[in-house]
């Protein structure tokens, strides 16, 4: 809770900051923010706290959420660069104030107790992100970009907040705690449900869905993901996905866990879908950047399953995977962005499998990060990824979920495939990049990241067992 | 030494050695060889002694090592160490000994050295790893890094196409076999409740469902079908010849396809009557196509491939066809020291052949003949490994292949039905065809005159040592003498209840009339050599007709059959596009038109939907809303 | 004098249902059929609003003031959201002198 003050003054100070003629500042300003923030985060730990009139609420589990989004976005700055470096983006202030902000409204969507909360952070959380998809202003990718992100979202609110009308109308409360008493007791025979109730959840549901990209509406996904900045990209890919389940896994779980042979039924197919539409496109990518994107919604999939099979160990999968997942991630587009600006093709960065074609040759350590990224993304054991589905599996598995456990193994599968291309042209392909000068703390991060990678996928108790 | 200071450092030498090389890097090519021989010695010297001080009447020792816990679950890390293990254990390090001491030599010219020893000996560790495990997720853990590592040693060779293309072919191929395998596991685990070897062996199956455990059986099995490369997943073993041959040779005996009988051998508890007889006949069906193909085969070491599919074949059926798996192990056993040794004889045979610095297709039977004069030693080493391969008399493939068959006949006895017969006198067929096909590549190799007119041939020769001294010891251990005492020593004892009469008579009469007729058609037609289709060729033609399939799945990535099965689709949204005016704009771009360009790009049907605009996702999503009402609804 | 939530409930509570809920689906049918990027971000307000009018009439038949309050932060925010959305159409705008959507499909496959 206090992180939430915390981070929207740290981002008011990086505006102030960005008046300062030295630049160089701003990123280790905002990674001692961050960290600030995170300490703030701990030492929430073990205390259960209402805030604001029941507004929001700090327990262990929020603690966890935002300690894995305060550390997603940490990697994510560390790796940001080249703000400021020419005139299009002579604001660089802005771009890491703009991603404080929306990290408060991630933290709000962890935190909520109150659906106005959810409505709020999730708010914070897109509009902060439709800016920073569409920061390349003369790009006409970013911009397209931005605009498919914005009307998608924005319908995607207009969903979510008509679903909320509804539940109120129907329980006459905005707490999940009042919507889920209400529900579990008409479960017990002591008033009807009206037919308004089901119509709510469903459209809630959908809007969330659209949030973290689910099949059939993960369309913006692939897209956006491609013309955005690829830091932001990142950004998006981790931050708001963590964010996005969270908040799913909070209402499906407090408020309409007694209605759950309503809405199972439906997750159980449309996860099911989300994860065979997601890898069989992967499959046919030229592009990494729109591979990733794929490779995000698929994830999805996989998050959709332990959300839907509703385990007590649930939360500590969700925690585990997204932090698997973002650590991955971030390390993947890490590489991506040395290599692609390195290697230019027609004047614009190569984002294709092709540009890493011989980069084990002379840069061994992004070769290797790549490769233990892309091996935990595709959940090959001895790394984090693969414990992350292999806790998945299992909470789906005590649910019986037996058709969706089917697909997901497959399709897994298949993920080896299209996670296998870049390891291939990495290693196994003739190409000509030339040694890439990294900056210290961009090689730390890779080395630090990978390191976790690794470690969590010898040791997954580290962390699964506090969370 | 306490068994768990063995066992850890058995497990890891191969891991260390690995790593050790690849940071030394290209800088010491040279040291990377011998540091990794010495491994190999260290590692072999203590699987001796693991095995002289642990191999007590077939005890089992259950070492647990906690490896975490997750609230009431903890994960325990732990080794089985019992008869089979103590035996795999020497085999794997013998044969990887030899393989690196023959690769010294043959490989010494690669300017990649040390990625190729560090892959082997990682290659190793997971088969190690494989072989030592009780539980079934850490074989599983393990079983995915046997087939990341052949993929890098087969591909090894990445500049050309073709070794890249056969990586990745058994790397997929395996994959949906492991797909199978995990399912197998997760079910084994739901319907134990436990993933212990130890414990699956102990456990009284009367109370489990007994369809379900017939799945568990054959979905495990699944993974041994790509691992130990079974109908219909056999294709890639072939295909790995691209790999360096030492390569081939550790692949065939001592790692990966051992891998998968060694796991049925482990499982075999829980597989059922049922899923024994659905096994046995998949098993017989890869023997005897296996043992067919190999027949018409001109390369050298593709016949050498395709009855390695067939022995396997073979193993199979025993498994499926006896009580214990003891008659597969002991196949298992002799084959990995006969088989190495053909293969390592087949690449010096290459290696000599390049030595006189021609271009040609070194690994073309047809243009060899006659080498006998000029290669004694291969020759004769290769002879005998081959006779242990047909099982003559005097060989360790003789004695563990006849019992085999006495398992074979002593099914059929048992069961009083007249068709479980096909087992036994298929496994004699298989044994003749198997005499057909050796005798033949015998002839072709070293008998006659030398056909190849590019190259004098006095200028072949063999004199390296490390070349030799692998192959002699492989040809002793498959030989009476040394390999007899080998069998006494690691092999146990295989009880029969009945047995019929004729079936050394029978055995002995298959193998000579392979022999007869392979001798006679050598004379009779000489290297002529019917051109067949395999499996790669049928899968070929199903695919096209049909892309429904479920084998369609196995070769998407084929890129021929992926531009096929799209042009089928693409075929089918021309139907769809005219129908609907709508929908014609968004294919538009598709239509085929049947260039190759065009249909590369488009045709991918999920990839449709994503077609860029935003009007068109907003109508997706809504339809999905308004189908989620609906589904509600109802 | 009458109090207002007085007024609101003398229309029976399911007419503001069913008028929120024509007027969500005008705004999605909006959303779905226009290309004009200004015109589909007016039917997203429009559903914001069909949202606010049932929000408020809830409130008023439940005595709740939490409804009402809900509404001011959808303003607020969906002010907001007009800001950058406005602000992303104008860039565009200045780059391709257009905002039809559908010329807007160079990200695809």
């Amino acid at each position: 809770m206090n992180s939430i003050i915390a981070l929207s003054l740290f981002g008011i100070a990086n505006l102030f900051l960005g008046f300062l003629n030295n630049r160089k500042i701003l990123m280790p300003a905002t990674l001692a923010f961050i960290l600030f923030a995170l300490g703030l985060n701990l030492a929430d730990w073990n205390t259960e706290v209402l805030w604001f009139n029941n507004m929001l609420r700090t327990n262990n589990l929020s603690v966890n959420f935002t300690t894995v989004i305060l550390v997603a976005t940490l990697l994510v700055v560390a790796i940001s660069r080249g703000f400021g470096d020419d005139e299009e983006h002579s604001h660089p202030a802005e771009y890491y104030a703009i991603m404080l902000f929306s990290v408060v409204g991630a933290i709000m969507m962890v935190t909520f107790e109150n659906l106005l909360m959810l409505f709020i952070g999730l708010e914070i959380l897109s509009v902060s992100m439709y800016v920073l998809t569409g920061s390349d202003k003369r790009n006409l990718r970013s911009n397209e970009a931005a605009l498919k992100y914005f009307l998608m979202g924005a319908f995607a609110t207009g969903i979510l907040l008509f679903g909320v009308a509804l539940v109120y109308g129907a329980t006459g409360s905005f707490s999940i705690y009042g919507i889920g008493n209400f529900v579990t007791e008409n479960r017990m025979g002591q008033s009807e449900i009206t037919p308004m109730l089901y119509v709510g959840i469903l459209l809630i549901i959908i809007g969330l869905l659209f949030k973290v990209s689910a099949a059939p509406f993960h369309f913006w996904t692939p897209d956006v993901y491609e013309g955005a900045p690829t830091i932001f990209t990142a950004f998006m890919s981790t931050v708001v996905k963590t964010a996005g389940f969270a908040a799913l896994y909070r209402l499906l779980s407090v408020s309409f866990v007694g209605e759950y042979g309503k809405w199972v039924y439906l997750l159980y197919f449309l996860c099911a879908a989300t994860l065979i539409i997601a890898n069989i496109t992967a499959v046919y990518q030229q592009s990494f950047k729109r591979m990733m994107a794929f490779s995000s919604i698929s994830h999805a999939g996989y998050l959709l399953m332990t959300v839907t099979s509703n385990q007590a160990t649930t939360q500590s999968s969700i925690l585990f995977y997204s932090l698997a997942y973002s650590i991955a991630t971030v390390t993947a587009f890490a590489v991506m962005i040395l290599v692609s600006e390195n290697k230019t093709s027609n004047g614009k960065p190569d984002e294709s499998f092709d540009a890493f074609k011989g980069l084990a040759k002379n840069n061994p350590l992004l070769a290797f990060a790549l490769a233990v990224s892309m091996l935990s993304l595709a959940g090959i054991p001895l790394t984090a990824g693969f414990w992350g589905k292999f806790f998945i599996f299992s909470d789906a598995f005590k649910r019986g979920l037996i058709l969706d456990l089917i697909v997901a193994v497959l399709m897994s599968a298949v993920g080896v495939y299209y996670y296998f291309k870049p390891i291939i042209a990495s290693y196994m392909k003739e190409g000509n990049i030339q040694e890439i000068t990294i900056k210290p703390i961009y090689k730390l991060t890779l080395i630090i990241t990978t390191i976790l990678t690794i470690l969590l996928g010898l040791m997954p108790d580290l962390v699964k067992s506090i969370f | 030494m306490s068994p768990e200071i063995t066992s850890w450092s058995i497990l890891l030498t191969p891991l260390l050695v690995s790593l050790i090389i690849f940071s030394l890097g290209r800088k010491h090519n040279a040291l990377s060889g011998w540091l990794s021989i010495a491994g190999a010695f260290v590692n072999l010297g203590l699987s001796i002694l693991f095995f002289v001080n642990y191999n007590t009447d077939l005890q089992r020792i259950t070492l647990n090592f906690n490896w975490f816990t997750l609230g009431k679950d903890s994960y325990i890390f732990s080794f089985l160490i019992d008869h089979y293990t103590l035996t795999m254990l020497f085999v794997v390090n013998v044969v990887a000994l030899l393989v690196q001491l023959f690769s010294l030599e043959y490989m010494h010219h690669d300017r990649d050295l040390f990625r190729y020893f560090a892959y082997l000996n990682l290659f190793v560790f997971s088969m190690l790893g494989i072989v030592l495990t009780d539980s079934l997720f850490v074989m599983y853990a393990f079983w995915e890094l046997v087939g990341l590592s052949s993929y890098l040693l087969i591909g090894f060779w990445y500049e050309s196409h073709a070794p890249n293309q056969a990586a990745k072919k058994a790397f997929l191929m395996n994959r949906i076999g492991d797909a199978g395998f995990l399912l197998g596991i997760f079910l084994a685990f739901y319907l134990l409740k436990t993933n212990s070897l130890t414990a699956i062996s102990h456990l009284d199956f009367t109370q489990i469902n007994p369809t379900l455990l017939t799945a568990t059986g054959l979905l495990l099995f699944c993974g041994c079908i790509g691992k130990s490369a079974q109908f219909p997943l056999h294709t890639w073993l072939p295909d790995a010849m691209e790999g360096p041959t030492p390569v081939s040779a550790l692949i065939h005996a001592a790692t990966m396809v051992a891998a998968g009988i060694f796991m049925l051998v482990r499982i075999h508890p829980v597989l059922t009557v049922d899923a024994k007889i659905v096994i046995a006949v998949i098993g017989t069906i890869t023997m005897l196509m296996g043992a067919f193909y190999a027949i018409f085969q001109t390369d050298i070491k593709k016949t050498l491939a395709y009855s390695t599919v067939s022995q396997l074949g073979l193993m199979v059926v025993a498994i499926a066809l006896s009580i214990n798996g003891e008659a597969a192990f002991g196949h298992l056993f002799s084959h990995a020291f006969f088989k190495a040794g053909l293969f390592l004889c087949a690449g010096a045979i290459i290696h000599a052949l390049h030595q006189t610095g021609e271009v040609f297709d070194a690994q073309d039977m047809r243009l060899m003949g006659g080498l006998a004069k000029k290669t004694p030693i291969i020759f004769v080493c290769f002879t005998i490994c081959s006779a242990a391969l047909m099982g003559l008399p005097f060989t360790t493939g003789a004695e563990t292949k006849f019992s085999i068959l006495k398992v074979a006949f002593d099914f059929a006895l048992q069961q009083h039905s007249q068709w479980t017969w096909v087992f036994p006198f298929a496994i004699i067929l298989g044994i003749s065809m198997t005499a057909f096909y050796s005798i033949r590549q015998i002839l072709f190799i070293f008998v006659g005159n030398f056909r190849n007119e590019k190259v004098n041939i006095s200028t072949i020769q063999e004199r390296n040592i490390f070349l030799n001294l692998p192959i002699i010891l492989l040809a002793l251990a498959s030989i009476i003498g040394l390999g007899t005492i080998l069998t006494k020593v690691f092999l146990v004892e295989i009880p029969v209840v009945s047995t019929w009469k004729y079936d050394a008579i029978s055995e002995y009469f298959a193998i000579g009339l392979g022999l007869l007729t392979g001798w006679l058609t050598y004379q009779q037609f000489g290297i002529k050599m019917p051109h067949i289709n395999t499996m790669d060729s049928f899968y070929d033609s199903i695919f096209v007709k049909s892309t429904l399939s479920f084998a369609h799945f196995l070769h998407t990535f084929d890129s021929k059959i992926v531009d096929n099965s799209v042009n089928y689709l693409a075929k089918l949204q021309v139907v769809f596009a005219q129908i609907i005016a709508w929908f014609d704009r968004s294919f538009i771009d598709g239509i085929p038109n049947g260039s190759a360009a065009i249909v590369g790009s488009v045709g991918r049907v999920t990839q449709h939907f994503q077609n860029g605009k935003v009007q068109w996702y907003f109508v997706a999503a809504f339809l999905g809303i308004l189908s989620m009402i609906i589904f509600m609804a109802f | 004098m009458q109090q207002i939530p007085d007024v609101i409930r003398q229309i029976p509570l399911n007419y503001y249902v069913f008028f929120s809920a024509a007027l969500f689906c005008i705004g999605v049918t909006g959303v779905l059929t226009r290309r004009n990027a200004i015109i589909i971000f007016m039917s997203v307000e429009l559903m914001l609003n069909a949202v606010n009018l049932l929000l408020a009439a809830f409130s008023s038949y439940k005595a709740d003031p939490a409804g009402q309050i809900f509404v001011f932060f959808i303003m607020a925010v969906a002010a907001a959201e007009v800001a950058v959305g406005l602000a992303i159409i104008v860039m565009i705008y200045r780059n391709i002198q257009t905002i039809d959507t559908g010329i807007l499909n160079k990200l695809k496959w």
